[in-house]
């Protein structure tokens, strides 16, 4: 392993040292035990097999909204959008799985291609408007994450309304993605998960268009004299984005919930942000991050309930542990600026 | 209402055109607006004043925003990383402390809160409650545009600033200390935002509810860039948001059968569509969201 190979594995690391550091620090200043949070942490979702599966099933939709998020910043582009791609995918999966009559092995997967394609075709927007326009993917992908916050929730009231509370027809036991381990809910749709992790990462690392895009990330003005047409880069990656976000919320809706309501989400496309940024852009790298974060998600119930601290500690940390990221991407950019003014001053 | 609901807005709005102008982009105007709604109220719970709790609000808000200047410019991070991190470690925060202090989840109990104040004259004109009766913020937001403008494009500080977010090296050689300067915008831009959510927490509520300020810092973000960075565009995009926004909720009164939802979504679509058709290619201040390292080669 060469050093910037093992810097990269490392700093991350580190990184949820200082974090929990300093969440141990904040904890004393409010006057609870940080030993105590971080043990019931660390057994709620480590401490029995049936922990692991609930938070193996919580790390499912971080995995896939991370990989959306890397994709995106591989490529140089901020995709905050990845929420309302989420709830497209998942609301047009829902409709299928309920109201299509399909064979039970090509239901799952018809489903899951028209919520990829959904989430894909909200992400070509900003991709397209940043190219034609110069327009900044942030602020508009921001805009419409709430447009599609507003108009899922417009249809589960509305037209998909099913019964008396606002989520839409449970889906049909042919559209479910089985169970993996009984007595859990833990569903195949983590096993998806890891496998288009592993697909990715193939895509990153061994062909042409994974080299395009992180050429572009990297530096587009480059790439276009090497004859990469930027352009289509920008706009490819934002669908690939966008498709992986929008198979988040379809997996989420045919494993878990197996219906649409407005709160099925609590935010996963804006956690795929922080699962990115701690995986470093790499896929396997995300899917350590996400499982990361489930585990100080699915431990917080517990921490509540034995060492009586809020479970809002949890974004403490998790933002902690971000602040620390940054600054180890700073520290690993003075040394590389260190080796270059060397050789330069040598040569 | 438009003028009311526009305030918190704007002045998150005219907080991130000063950071940004400098070249630090200002992702954590959300984050920013959200600490300082907790701990204004915090302050007003405390001390019983609500002067008191502007003050320790908008103390908190610069505070953040030095943070971020110091994070970008002093140790050169990723300013939408730490954006980003800001903004997730206010929701930490406050929900955190909002459990520990007042010992429940959700909200605060109610305390003082600013004022309304009479505009002499204007409250006997016909439709001059549109114009009097607000909380002070209201008045400041407004009088607050010329006078950045007046600060941004006419003193030599804003020469200054905006020098520094168009061409650091340049700024740098004529002997102006760039870190110095992107951190007093950057605290600046804390203060604006600060008052933002005080506008919100003591102004137009009088209490705090978890992730009050829902989206608000983002909204101020945009209005920022369909303004062109400019005090004059920004009021007149929050004033669009506005009346946008009046003009859906009072659909929402009329056409009652039909989801609520499907009006809030008019403000944001609206503002997508003037964004992709009617306004021309954006130029952002050419330095933005790169820190400066000085002897650094970079074009």
């Amino acid at each position: 392993m060469d050093k910037s190979r093992l810097r990269s594995f490392l700093a991350p690391i580190a990184s949820i040292f200082f974090g929990l550091a300093v969440g141990a620090v904040f904890l004393l200043i409010t006057g609870k035990n940080p030993i105590d949070t971080y043990f019931w942490m660390f057994y709620g979702a480590w401490g029995s097999p049936k922990f692991v599966a609930e938070m193996l099933t919580r790390s499912t939709p971080l995995i896939l909204t991370g990989l959306a998020l890397a994709v995106g910043f591989k490529a140089g582009v901020f995709n905050i959008g990845a929420e309302g791609q989420l709830l497209f995918g998942g609301i047009v999966s829902a409709y299928i799985g309920a109201y299509w009559h399909l064979p039970v092995f090509l239901h799952p997967v018809i489903a899951i291609i028209a919520g990829s394609l959904a989430g894909a075709s909200l992400g070509f927007i900003p991709g397209w408007l940043k190219v034609k326009k110069g327009l900044n993917e942030v602020v508009i992908t921001i805009l419409m994450n709430y447009l599609a916050i507003y108009f899922t929730n417009y249809l589960v009231r509305g037209p998909l309304k099913y019964g008396y509370l606002p989520r839409t027809k449970p889906i049909l036991d042919t559209a479910k993605l089985p169970i993996i381990v009984n007595g859990t809910r833990l569903h195949l749709g983590f096993i998806l998960a890891l496998i288009i992790a592993f697909v990715l990462y193939f895509i990153f690392e061994r062909t042409v268009w994974g080299y395009s895009i992180k050429a572009v990330g990297f530096n587009p003005h480059a790439s276009r004299y090497g004859g990469i047409d930027v352009n289509k880069v920008i706009v490819f990656s934002m669908l690939l984005s966008g498709g992986l976000a929008g198979m988040a919320g379809s997996i989420e809706i045919l494993g878990l919930h197996h219906r649409f309501y407005g709160q099925f989400s609590p935010g996963y496309g804006f956690d795929g942000i922080m699962v990115a940024l701690i995986g470093r852009n790499n896929p396997i790298g995300v899917v350590f991050a996400a499982i990361l974060l489930a585990t100080i998600r699915t431990g917080s119930g517990l921490v509540q309930l034995r060492a009586g601290v809020s479970k809002e500690i949890v974004w403490v940390i998790q933002a902690l542990i971000i602040l620390f990221v940054a600054v180890s991407y700073i520290y690993e950019r003075f040394f590389r600026f260190g080796k270059i003014n060397l050789q330069k001053g040598e040569g | 209402m438009t003028l009311i609901k526009t305030t918190p807005i704007l002045l998150a709005s005219l907080g991130g055109l000063h950071s940004e102008r400098s070249g630090v982009a200002n992702i954590a105007l959300e984050g920013i607006m959200l600490i300082s709604s907790f701990f204004a109220v915090v302050g007003s719970y405390f001390t019983g004043n609500p002067w008191m709790g502007l003050l320790i609000g908008v103390g908190s808000g610069a505070l953040t925003g030095l943070f971020l200047g110091f994070m970008a410019e002093k140790l050169k991070g990723d300013q939408i990383v730490i954006g980003v991190a800001i903004n997730i470690l206010a929701l930490g925060v406050t929900g955190y402390l909002l459990e520990t202090i007042f010992g429940h989840p959700g909200n605060t109990p109610p305390v003082p809160k600013l004022p309304e104040i009479d505009i002499p004259f204007f409250d006997r004109l016909p439709f001059g409650y549109v114009f009097s009766g607000h909380h002070p913020l209201v008045y400041l937001s407004y009088a607050l545009v010329p006078v950045v403008y007046i600060e941004i494009f006419k003193t030599p500080w804003g020469l200054r600033l905006r020098s520094i977010g168009e061409k650091p090296v340049v700024a740098d050689t004529l002997g102006i200390n760039v870190e110095r300067v992107r951190l007093i915008s950057t605290t600046l831009s804390g203060v604006f935002a600060g008052l933002g959510g005080v506008a919100l927490s003591l102004g137009e509520l009088s209490l705090f509810a978890e992730r009050m300020t829902a989206g608000r810092g983002y909204l101020a973000l945009a209005a920022l860039i369909f303004g062109k960075w400019t005090p004059t565009g920004v009021l007149l995009t929050t004033l669009f948001f506005g009346f946008v926004d009046a003009w859906q909720e009072g659909l929402q009164g009329i056409f009652i059968d039909i989801p609520s939802e499907f009006f809030t979504m008019f403000p944001y679509l609206f503002s997508l569509i003037v964004l992709a058709v009617f306004v021309g290619k954006i130029r952002p201040p050419a330095a933005i969201g790169k820190p400066y390292v000085k002897g650094e080669r970079k074009l």
